[in-house]
């Protein structure tokens, strides 16, 4: 290999990729007419970068851009949360009062979940008749007898002339 | 420190809320009221009312019972509401409040604009009262008082 070789070989790759000038390019030409081994080269180095370029042009299945968009999100979100997280525990005096809170939020708990429960199993009080007055002035109050209701009896007559 | 503060507000606050909503509800009474005919002579009961004839049975000396009218009357308190019973009486009732869990309701019942009869219950929730006595047609009037604290 010659020393003009050499130089030619450096060239063969921008000469492939049409990144020369008139001359330099017309230079490269006229040489690889002449020069079998440096033919040889170009002709490998040709077979490469075909190759190359047919798996280049295989379209990817992949959407990438559509992909990052879920991506990026989680990327930039995580860090800011463990962040947060770990600021917000690590605090010195944390677990004192947080302990203390806990506490107080589990009898609130106890009593908001308890309290209706019991007020429904309470049994149901009775009616009561505080008072009574009538024009007659003949009441009586009565009960049932298997639920304790109040009856209150008007007798728009006197007693003695109808009772119930 | 602010968040702190509002974990226990949300904690303390949310249950407590929970716990006062009835007592807000229990401004207002739903009352029904039935107007009930009691006979001697008759031994036939409305089918609703047939767990009333069974309570009454022992105690009053009547067979027959017709219901003639029932109204539903939301109560809030200092309210009153008026309901006929018949052609020359009528019954007024007032929510005064509520006491120990019992709603003080007033009743009272007008013959021809005179007051007639006055009585103040303190009615249960879900609990009830009998007025009697009133000639009515062949027998007495019923009245049959409800309450139902709304909430």
């Amino acid at each position: 290999m010659t020393s003009i070789c050499e130089d030619i070989a450096y060239k063969l790759s921008a000469y492939l990729d049409n990144e020369l000038g008139e001359a330099e390019k017309n230079r490269v030409e006229a040489h690889l007419e002449n020069c079998p081994s440096c033919r040889g080269s170009f002709r490998e180095l040709k077979k490469s970068s075909d190759l190359v370029s047919a798996r280049l042009s295989v379209q990817p299945s992949v959407d990438f851009d559509k992909a990052w968009q879920h991506i990026e999100p989680e990327i930039r979100r995580r860090p800011a949360i463990r962040r947060y997280l770990r600021a917000f525990i690590v605090k010195p005096g944390f677990w004192i009062p947080a302990s203390a809170a806990a506490t107080v939020g589990a009898a609130a708990l106890f009593f908001a979940l308890c309290l209706p429960v019991y007020k429904s199993q309470r049994p149901v009080s009775l009616s009561h008749v505080e008072s009574v007055s009538s024009k007659s002035g003949s009441v009586m109050v009565l009960h049932t007898a298997k639920t304790s209701q109040p009856i209150i009896w008007i007798m728009e007559k006197s007693p003695k002339e109808k009772r119930p | 420190m602010k968040q702190l503060a509002l974990l226990l507000f949300v904690m303390t606050a949310f249950p407590l809320l929970i716990n006062t909503c009835p007592a807000i509800a229990d401004s207002m009474v739903m009352v029904d009221v039935e107007v009930i005919n009691a006979l001697q002579n008759s031994s036939e009961i409305d089918p609703e009312l047939s767990g009333l004839a069974r309570e009454l049975g022992p105690v009053l000396n009547y067979k027959g019972f017709k219901l003639l009218k029932k109204s539903r009357l939301p109560l809030k308190i200092g309210g009153r509401k008026e309901l006929l019973l018949s052609r020359e009486r009528r019954l007024t009732l007032t929510l005064e409040g509520f006491e120990s869990g019992q709603a003080r309701i007033n009743l009272k019942i007008f013959k021809n604009h005179t007051e007639i009869f006055a009585t103040t219950l303190l009615m249960a929730d879900n609990g009830s009262a009998i007025i009697g006595g009133p000639e009515l047609k062949k027998g007495v009037m019923l009245l049959r008082v409800r309450g139902k604290f709304d909430g």
